[in-house]
């Protein structure tokens, strides 16, 4: 009986990512803007549709790639991270720390993964155990996050990263930049899980009702616990990116537009901000397409408020048009 | 949903209502021992002195809180509703007379699209205004030219006024308080606020006009938010860059630190939200006795909510637990 309701559950988890009738327009969305962003850049930029610049639109959405691919999977149960981008400055400014202090580049970027994780931990207990709401536990983790960035460095960058780290989180296979690769294998295994593995079943699971999901057996804490450090280690990921391509590591690395990005990919990649829906592909999908309304806007001459303006916008927009197709 | 309980379970549930009560009186009594200038009169004006704008600032969203709902976008009204106000002063000559009302008017209509989109469009309030947060500040900054903008002399020195030893802002945020302490208390406005707080189908079915009364918070929140931006740029003397960044987050710290839930259904601005606002102050005061560098401010602040936070959850975890048989 008790093993039955279990498969019920994870049968209904598992149509979820085949797509149901109610997804379609949030999957369209993305879908049409993307191939309208590119074609109207391809008919008007010169040189758009060039590899080496489809490899820079590409380079420049990779740690934002990492981002929202955490992201995706706490919004997927229903939860949100706001702290991922602020938790990403602080495991970025101590590795980096390390590394000027003379530590070797490895342990460095370890350093990194690991505030990550702990922060995600953190998030994840207080959601999990202490029941309390994703959206102020991560804001509270975000302020806290920010506040020790900003109590370490007194507001400063910090340079003097290790050569060799740089080198080889920059260097390229062939003609494809690491961090891309990176991102396309980690998209490519993040995505088989969800589907393939029983931890990804019981994600949809617990996002689609959580409270069935625990009554079938799913364990719905350690689930939610996991999944935070999840959203932590790709935080820590993205912050190896990041201080690479600066070549320093500052607080501004976390500012609130961030945030917006990795929210706007994951919304804009067809990820259900209601929980229970969305792909990880979708949500890498939607880095890129967010980067390049940030590069757009910039060709165009644009200031950057402009584009927290066209942004905000998006967001709302296509978080209406999935509210509508749900009814809620 | 008074149960009889053991006085054991009467005291836990004393502490949880008021907590927050012997949290502040722990501050006051700290900062006065460690530190000898935070118990002088002058201190303490200038302590409420500074917390008004803040006070005014999230009063509304004090009420779109109780009705389980939620407004981040506060800082961003108050920025974009000023800049507007004080361009139409310094640049287009405006008087004040017409340009601190049109201040508080486009704050009303910012929280108006905020609540048409929230209620009517049925979009999460965390994302609408997430959304709403970036757009009006990115209009804010268009439009200042990301330029610090100074207000003329005169409304400078109303900022600072004083009568006597009290600051006028004082007097006139306390009669704003009192104002909308009446309207949740004494209005049906106000006790339809409470119902669709505490259960948005039953208000619903008893003939609350549910959406009526969401929009109408939303519209006070961005309203409030004009005002409270008018007494900052009062006292500050100029609209800056920054204003509003992150003071979503310190009214939702004061809010929930004055035992508001945001649960909704639960509150009220005498005494919570008036002593989340001052607790909130005093520490932030007494840090500043203390000399911790401002760095620290932001550090300690995120710390302070999160207990807060957990505080209120456990308030929530000790009410009996309807949702089951949904």
């Amino acid at each position: 009986m008790h093993q039955e309701s279990k498969t019920i559950v994870i049968q209904e988890a598992g149509k979820v990512g085949k797509g149901r009738p109610r997804l379609t327009a949030a999957r369209i969305v993305p879908i049409a803007l993307f191939i309208g962003i590119i074609l109207s850049l391809g008919l008007t930029v010169d040189n758009f549709f060039t590899v080496n610049n489809g490899i820079n639109i590409l380079m420049q959405s990779a740690a934002l790639g990492f981002m929202a691919i955490g992201m995706t999977a706490v919004l997927i149960t229903g939860g949100m991270d706001l702290s991922i981008p602020a938790v990403m400055a602080l495991g970025g400014i101590l590795g980096s720390m390390y590394m000027r202090s003379g530590g070797d580049p490895v342990s460095g970027a370890l350093i990194m993964i690991v505030v990550g994780v702990a922060a995600g931990a953190f998030n994840g207990y207080a959601v999990a155990y202490l029941k309390m709401i994703p959206f102020v536990v991560t804001l509270s983790t975000q302020a806290i996050a920010m506040g020790a960035c900003v109590m370490i460095t007194n507001s400063q960058s910090i340079l003097g990263l290790h050569e060799s780290f740089i080198d080889v989180v920059m260097s390229k296979v062939w003609i494809v930049p690491t961090p891309v690769l990176a991102l396309a294998v980690a998209a490519a295994i993040v995505a088989l899980l969800s589907k393939k593995s029983l931890f990804g079943r019981w994600l949809y699971a617990v996002g689609i009702n959580a409270e069935a999901a625990r009554v079938s057996g799913i364990p719905k804490k350690k689930v939610l616990m996991g999944t935070y450090m999840f959203a932590g280690l790709f935080a820590g990921l993205a912050a190896i990116i990041v201080t690479a391509r600066l070549m320093s590591a500052s607080p501004t690395m976390g500012q609130e537009g961030v945030v917006l990005n990795v929210m706007g990919s994951a919304v804009v990649g067809g990820v259900s901000i209601y929980g229970g829906s969305g792909s990880f592909v979708g949500a890498v999908i939607g880095a890129v397409v967010i980067t390049l309304i940030s590069n757009i806007m910039n060709m165009a001459h644009l200031s950057y408020y402009a584009t927290l303006i066209v942004k905000g916008l998006v967001i709302v927009v296509v978080v209406a048009i999935d509210s509508r197709s749900k009814g809620k | 949903m008074k149960h009889a309980e053991s006085p054991a379970a009467k005291a836990a549930a004393f502490l949880r209502e008021y907590g927050f009560i012997a949290i502040l009186l722990a501050v006051i009594v700290g900062f006065s021992v460690s530190t000898n200038s935070f118990m002088s009169m002058a201190n303490i004006t200038g302590l409420l002195h500074s917390s008004v704008p803040l006070a005014i600032w999230a009063a509304g969203l004090a009420l779109v809180v109780m009705t389980g709902s939620l407004d981040i976008s506060i800082g961003s009204v108050a920025f974009f509703a000023n800049a507007v106000g004080v361009i139409l002063m310094v640049r287009q000559g405006v008087s004040p007379a017409i340009a601190v009302p049109a201040t508080i008017a486009i704050g009303a209509l910012c929280g108006l699209i905020n609540g048409i989109v929230t209620v009517y469009l049925k979009v999460n309030p965390l994302i609408t205004t997430m959304g709403a947060m970036f757009i009006y500040r990115g209009l804010a900054l268009q439009l200042t030219g990301s330029r610090v903008i100074s207000v003329p002399q005169g409304l400078r020195a109303f900022g600072n006024f004083r009568l006597g030893p009290v600051y006028t802002d004082i007097l006139i945020g306390l009669a704003f308080l009192v104002v909308m302490h009446v309207v949740h208390k004494k209005t049906p406005f106000g006790r339809h606020v409470m119902a669709l707080g505490n259960n948005k189908e039953t208000a619903d079915r008893v003939g609350v006009r549910v959406k009526a009364v969401g929009l109408s918070c939303f519209v006070l929140s961005g309203l409030c938010a004009g005002i409270g931006g008018l007494f900052s740029v009062f006292q500050i003397g100029a609209v800056t860059l920054q204003m509003g960044t992150g003071l979503e987050f310190t009214a939702i710290a004061a809010i929930v630190i004055g035992g508001i839930s945001l649960m909704g259904g639960e509150g009220s601005i005498f005494p919570n939200y008036v002593l989340g606002i001052l607790t909130l102050g005093i520490i932030e005061n007494g840090l500043n006795h203390l000399g911790a560098s401002p760095y620290v401010y932001p550090f300690v602040r995120g710390g302070i909510i999160l207990v807060a936070m957990y505080a209120d959850s456990l308030k929530r975890n000790g009410k009996p637990r309807v949702l089951l048989t949904e």
